[in-house]
C-alpha cells in the first residue's frame, strides 16, 4: 500500500489523494521501478499475529554490527545482548509489511521505504 | 539456543504472510480454566469459578500433539487464571517438548518466586502480566485490594526466574489517563513488550457501558499510543496494539510494526485463519475473544482438532468473510481492513462487518463535524463471552471537544 509523504498515512491503491491530509499523491519513477521489481522478483507481505487475550511478541535485541536484522539497525542495542550472537538472516523477522524483493530481509529496502511523492493540490 | 536467538525466533513465529494459501493455527490462545483469583469488571469471560466439565489434565495433554501436527508455533495459556489449573505445569512442559513456545497471560496474584521458577524450569518463555492502570484504576477494575502490588511483585518474580516480562492492558474510560504513567512504570519494572487493546463490550464489560470508550475517544488516545510506541522503539519497550485497536490513522505503520521503520498495517481479523482459541471445556473458536455461541466450531472431546479446523463452518467465517456494512462498507481501506476486529464489532452491534472503534472512521467523521455515540439498548445475559446490543447514533461533534473528549 502507498504511504503519503506528508503525513505517513497509508493511501488506498486507487486513491490519488491522501485520505488523511488531502495531499495529492503521485507515483514517482523510482516507485514505479520498485513496484515493477517487486512484481518480477516476488513480493512478501507479513503481519504480526495478535489476540486480545494473548501476549505481545518479544522485544528482540538489536545489534547494529550485525547485518540482516531489518530495521533494528536504527535502534539502540539492549544492555542484555552483549556477548550473545544475533540470528542468521533466515532467522530474522521481517521488519516491514511492504513488498520486499526477496524472501530474506534487506534492511535498507524494508526499513526505509520510499514514500510517495506528494504535491499540495 | 540463547534467549536472544529465541526472541528473534519467537517474533518470526508470530509473523505470517496472510495471503499464503495454507491456513494453520500458528497462534493459539488456550483458556485452561475459568477459575480465577480476580473477578474483573471488564472480564469478557466473566471468570471467577471454573466452567462445568473443564478438560481433565489427561484430555488436555492429548491436544498438544494435535497442535504440533497442525503447525502451531506459540500457545498462550490463559484463564481465568491459568496457574490454578492442575494441567498448567505439565502442559507447559508438553508444549515445550513438542517445539511449541509456551507463554502465559496472568493477573499475577499468586505468582510467587517459587511458582515462577517452576514455570521457567518447565519451559515457559514469556509471561504477560495484566496491568489495567496505575494503582487506583487497576484495583477498581480488578476488584481486589492489593492486586496492583501483587502484579508488580509478579513481574519481579518472572524476571528473577529468567523469563521475559511482558504486560497487557485493556484501556477504557476508567484508566485511559494512566497511559503515559504506565509506560514509565513498566519501563522501571523491566517489561520488554506491552500489548495495548481497548475494552470491548463483552462479558462483564457489557454490564459497564459507561466504562467503554466512545468512538471519538480514539482521536485523543491513538496519537498518545503512537508517541509512546515511537519512544519504546528506542528504549527497548515494544508496544504492540491488540487487534481491536486501530485502524488506518496516520500512525498505522508505526503502531502495527514490531520493528522501527516497518510498514506493517492491519490486514483483517485472522480468526480461524492463523489464530485459534480453545475454551477450558474443549470448545474451539477462531479467536479466544469471540462470543461463544455463534463461533464455537466443535468440541475436542468429540472431534479432532484437525477436523474442527478444516471442516467447522463457525471457524471458517473469516475465510469467506461476510459482507461489510455501515461505514465499513464504504471505507477506502475496506479491502485490507475488512471491518477490523470481528469480536469487538459483534459484541456491540450483534454481527461483524461494521466496527465503530476505528481511528480512521472517527477522524473522517470529526472532519465533517460528526461523531458516533454508542448507546446500550439491551443488556448481556450474564454468560462467559456474551454481549448486549448497542445502538450507533451519529450526531454533531463540537470541534472544541475533539481532542479533549476522554472523560465520560
Amino acid at each position: 500500500m502507498k504511504q503519503c509523504r506528508s503525513c505517513q498515512g497509508f493511501v488506498p491503491p486507487s486513491y490519488q489523494q491522501c485520505p488523511h491530509c488531502d495531499r495529492m499523491i503521485k507515483t514517482s519513477a523510482a516507485r514505479s521501478w520498485k513496484l515493477a521489481a517487486n512484481l518480477f522478483l516476488g513480493s512478501s507481505l507479513t503481519m504480526t499475529l495478535s489476540a486480545c487475550y494473548g501476549t505481545p511478541p518479544p522485544m528482540p535485541e538489536c545489534d547494529p554490527k550485525i547485518e540482516n536484522q531489518g530495521a533494528c539497525v536504527t535502534s539502540s542495542p539492549s544492555p542484555t545482548n552483549s556477548g550473545e550472537p544475533s540470528p542468521p538472516a533466515s532467522e530474522s523477522p521481517v521488519a516491514s509489511a511492504s513488498p520486499s524483493a526477496a524472501p530474506t530481509v534487506s534492511p535498507q529496502s524494508t526499513a526505509s521505504p520510499s514514500p510517495e511523492a506528494s504535491t499540495k493540490p | 539456543m540463547s534467549r536472544s536467538l529465541e526472541r528473534w525466533s519467537e517474533l518470526k513465529g508470530r509473523q505470517i504472510e496472510p495471503e499464503q494459501p495454507k491456513l494453520f493455527p500458528a497462534y493459539v490462545v488456550w483458556e485452561l480454566t475459568l477459575s480465577c483469583d480476580h473477578a474483573c469488571l471488564h472480564c469478557g469471560s466473566r471468570a471467577a469459578v471454573s466452567r462445568q466439565q473443564e478438560l481433565s489434565p489427561e484430555e488436555a495433554l492429548l491436544i498438544v500433539p494435535q497442535l504440533a501436527e497442525l503447525g502451531t508455533r506459540e500457545v498462550v495459556l490463559i484463564g481465568g487464571e491459568a496457574y490454578l489449573s492442575p494441567v498448567f505445569l505439565p502442559l507447559v512442559s508438553a508444549l515445550a517438548e513438542a517445539g511449541i513456545t509456551p507463554v502465559m497471560t496472568t493477573g499475577g496474584w499468586d505468582m510467587t518466586p517459587e511458582r515462577a521458577r517452576t514455570m521457567a524450569q518447565a519451559g515457559m518463555k514469556r509471561v504477560s502480566v495484566s496491568l489495567d492502570g496505575l494503582e487506583k484504576a487497576h484495583q477498581q477494575i480488578r476488584q481486589r485490594r492489593d492486586s496492583f502490588k501483587h502484579a508488580l511483585r509478579a513481574m519481579t518474580a518472572i524476571g528473577d526466574a529468567g523469563m521475559d516480562i511482558s504486560a497487557n492492558t485493556h484501556f477504557n474510560r476508567l484508566n485511559q489517563a494512566d497511559l503515559e504513567g504506565l509506560y514509565t512504570l513498566l519501563k522501571m519494572q523491566g517489561v520488554r513488550s506491552w500489548q495495548i487493546q481497548i475494552t470491548a463490550a463483552l462479558g462483564r464489560a457489557a454490564d459497564q457501558p459507561e466504562m467503554l470508550f466512545q468512538p471519538w475517544d480514539l482521536l485523543d488516545f491513538m496519537p498518545r499510543v503512537a508517541a509512546l510506541k515511537q519512544r519504546g522503539l528506542t528504549e527497548n519497550l515494544l508496544i504492540m496494539p491488540g487487534n481491536n485497536l486501530g485502524y488506518f490513522g496516520p500512525e498505522e505503520a508505526l503502531l502495527r510494526s514490531p520493528l522501527p521503520g516497518g510498514q506493517d498495517f492491519f490486514q483483517g481479523c485472522q480468526a480461524g485463519k492463523f489464530v485459534l482459541g480453545i475454551e477450558s471445556n474443549g470448545d474451539v473458536k477462531g479467536c479466544p475473544s469471540l462470543p461463544s455461541l455463534p463461533y464455537v466450531g466443535g468440541n475436542l472431546r468429540n472431534h479432532s482438532l484437525r477436523d474442527i479446523w478444516e471442516k467447522a463452518a463457525a471457524l471458517a467465517f473469516r475465510r469467506n468473510p461476510s459482507p461489510l456494512w455501515g461505514f465499513c462498507a464504504t471505507c477506502p481501506f475496506a479491502e485490507v481492513c475488512k471491518g477490523g476486529c470481528n469480536f469487538t464489532a459483534h459484541a456491540l452491534l450483534g454481527r461483524p462487518g461494521n466496527n465503530p472503534y476505528c481511528h480512521f472512521r472517527a477522524r473522517n467523521l470529526a472532519n465533517k463535524g460528526r461523531r458516533e455515540r454508542l448507546l446500550r439498548i439491551a443488556p448481556a445475559q450474564g454468560n462467559p463471552f456474551d454481549h448486549g446490543l448497542f445502538e450507533l447514533i451519529e450526531e454533531e461533534f463540537n470541534p472544541s471537544e475533539r481532542y479533549h473528549s476522554a472523560s465520560p
